[in-house]
């Protein structure tokens, strides 16, 4: 839509109703406006600009701010809760402590912005920029995150999701390189084919989430719990899961090549067709684990628990099995670290 | 209420089975609240007085229901749920035990493909259903939605904050925009939401009059037709 010509000269607004009054006479222009604690909700305030203004403890809840812009706006502690907000700019805003719950952002630029805190529950912010976002501790729950971006090409501002609550949440082809999720919590979320290359999960709750075909090599996920996940096909090359709870996991046909799952919990876990060349498994439990038909060459096995583990057709040659529990494991035309093939 | 076909013949189309359990519910000290409740679940509609209803609705809607339900489970959770959500919860939860008590032979019975009196039972439960579904019973059911994909949809076309408010109309009371609602609203997340729908209207057709209807009530709330139609839309394409 064509913006309204500015207003040239100072204006100033200091109640809904002069706001409104500008706005129905075409006014868009309310850069660095000071529109402290105004009651805006409900209300059709497509293309305005608010970039620079003041906004905060307002309450724009329900209201249709399509395009709106928002950059470097001050709305600490705001209310926007069921307001449609998509493809408005937010770059460099201050959305500290506000709430979105079930807004539409879809496609909403949120580049640099603090929304640390912040409540997004149940919103829409699909394909929407978040390069470079302080979203540390903020509630993304059940979120519709698809095709967002977090990826800041610098690398140098990645963005900030550590302590973030991400519970069933969205993220289906995501863009999260490098983004930091330390401590976060993804329960149930779906990041099926996301990529995650080079991002940190250290202590996060992953517990039931779908990583399916998901990218996420040279991950640090040390200490996460993947309890139930799903890892199926997942690229996870040189991801460093140490200490990790993986029980009951799905890492069938997943390639953990040059891995490090040392001290991991892989109890009952299906690792059936998986890639483990070369992976650290030293004191890692893989009681009545399935690794039928994986590839565990050159794999580090010290002191790892694979009792009741099947081995059907698995590749051990130059695996380092020192000291590991080797109880019940069933070996059918299993590959010895020595090359010999077990007999039928 | 909706006009319902005449009473089933249920000894001319359908097993003694069949019949058996019409007759043992119809004549069952609980008959009215079973016909409440078998009523609710099929139409997703409630009718406060038994009258209004007869007693041959059980005839009516209990052959097209179990034809509809594949397992003894899913009819077992459809009507727990149906139940949970009424103004008493537990008593109704005593009367879908009974409906399912009394319906737990006809699925022993399918449970064995090969026995005739399956196949007949389930030829005589089609046939039974196709001769009212036209003008009283719409039951295209929906199927076990991908909770992902049916939010996306729903979210893409309005803000996911107005379709919890639709929905809560619905399933709760019409929102009344005060704290002790927006508290109950944002207890549950729309995923929840969502399901609870589908839950309590299975057939599409009647979920779409009453998200319809509501929406129209809902005048505080704009945009309701729009929210209505994209709810039923994300529907539609999870009915296989």
């Amino acid at each position: 839509m064509k913006r309204a010509n500015p207003i040239p000269e100072k204006i100033s607004v200091s109640d809904t109703q002069t706001l409104l009054q500008m706005y129905h006479r075409g006014v868009r222009n309310f850069q660095s406006q000071s529109l402290r604690n105004l009651d805006l909700t409900g209300l059709d305030l497509i293309d305005v600009d608010f970039s620079h203004a003041n906004l905060s403890g307002s309450d724009l809840s329900l209201s249709y701010l399509h395009r709106a812009n928002f950059r470097d706006c001050h709305l600490m502690r705001s209310q926007l809760q069921g307001a449609t907000l998509n493809q408005a700019n937010f770059s460099q805003a201050n959305l500290r402590d506000s709430s979105f719950h079930g807004a539409s952002l879809q496609g909403a630029i949120l580049c640099g912005a603090d929304l640390g805190l912040a409540d997004l529950t149940d919103a829409n912010l699909m394909d929407a920029d978040l390069r470079g976002a302080n979203l540390c501790s903020a509630n993304l729950k059940g979120a519709c995150l698809r095709g967002a971006n977090f990826r800041e090409e610098s690398m140098v501002n990645s963005t900030m999701l550590q302590g973030a609550i991400l519970d069933d949440a969205d993220l289906r082809g995501a863009n999260l390189k490098g983004a930091n999720l330390d401590r976060a919590s993804l329960k149930k979320a779906n990041l099926a084919f996301a990529n995650l290359r080079g991002v940190s999960l250290k202590n996060a709750n992953l517990e039931g989430v779908n990583l399916e075909g998901a990218v996420m090599s040279d991950v640090d996920a040390s200490d996460a719990n993947l309890s139930w996940a799903n890892l199926q096909d997942a690229k996870l090359e040189r991801i460093n899961l140490s200490r990790v709870n993986l029980e009951k996991g799905n890492l069938g046909s997943a390639i953990l090549a040059d891995a490090k799952l040392n001290y991991a919990n892989l109890k009952q876990a299906n690792l059936r067709g998986a890639k483990l060349t070369r992976t650290d498994l030293s004191h890692a439990c893989l009681q009545s684990a399935d690794l039928s038909d994986s590839s565990l060459i050159r794999a580090y096995l010290a002191r790892a628990d694979l009792s009741n583990a099947d081995l059907s057709r698995a590749n051990l040659f130059g695996a380092e099995l020192s000291s590991a529990t080797m109880v019940r494991i069933v070996f059918l035309e299993t590959t010895l670290p020595d090359g010999r093939i077990s007999s039928p | 209420m909706l006009t319902l076909p005449a009473p089933l013949t249920t000894e001319e189309v359908a097993p003694m089975s069949l019949t058996k359990v019409v007759q043992t519910l119809a004549e069952h000290s609980e008959s009215d609240r079973i016909c409440k409740l078998l009523y609710w679940v099929y139409t997703g509609r409630w009718e406060a007085t038994s009258e209004q209803l007869g007693p041959s609705v059980i005839g009516q809607i209990l052959p097209a229901l179990v034809k509809r339900t594949p397992s003894y489970e899913v009819l077992e959770r459809r009507l727990y749920k149906a139940a949970s959500v009424l103004n008493k919860p537990e008593r109704y939860r005593q009367i879908a035990k009974i409906i399912l008590q009394a319906c737990a032979a006809l699925y022993l019975c399918d449970a064995a493909p090969s026995s005739p009196s399956a196949n007949q039972f389930l030829t005589a439960a089609a046939a039974a259903t196709e001769d009212y579904a036209e003008d009283a019973l719409p039951m295209t059911t929906i199927a076990q939605p991908d909770r992902f994909e049916l939010r996306r949809r729903v979210m893409q076309q309005v803000p996911p904050l107005k379709v919890k408010i639709l929905l809560f109309s619905v399933l709760r009371h019409p929102f009344s925009f005060e704290n002790l609602d927006w508290k109950a609203l944002k207890a549950q997340s729309l995923d929840s939401w969502l399901a609870e729908l589908t839950e309590a209207f299975p057939a599409i057709d009647v979920l779409e009059k009453k998200l319809f209807n509501q929406a129209a009530e809902l005048k505080r709330l704009d945009q309701g037709a729009q929210i209505a139609e994209a709810v039923v839309q994300a529907l539609r394409l999870q009915i296989p």
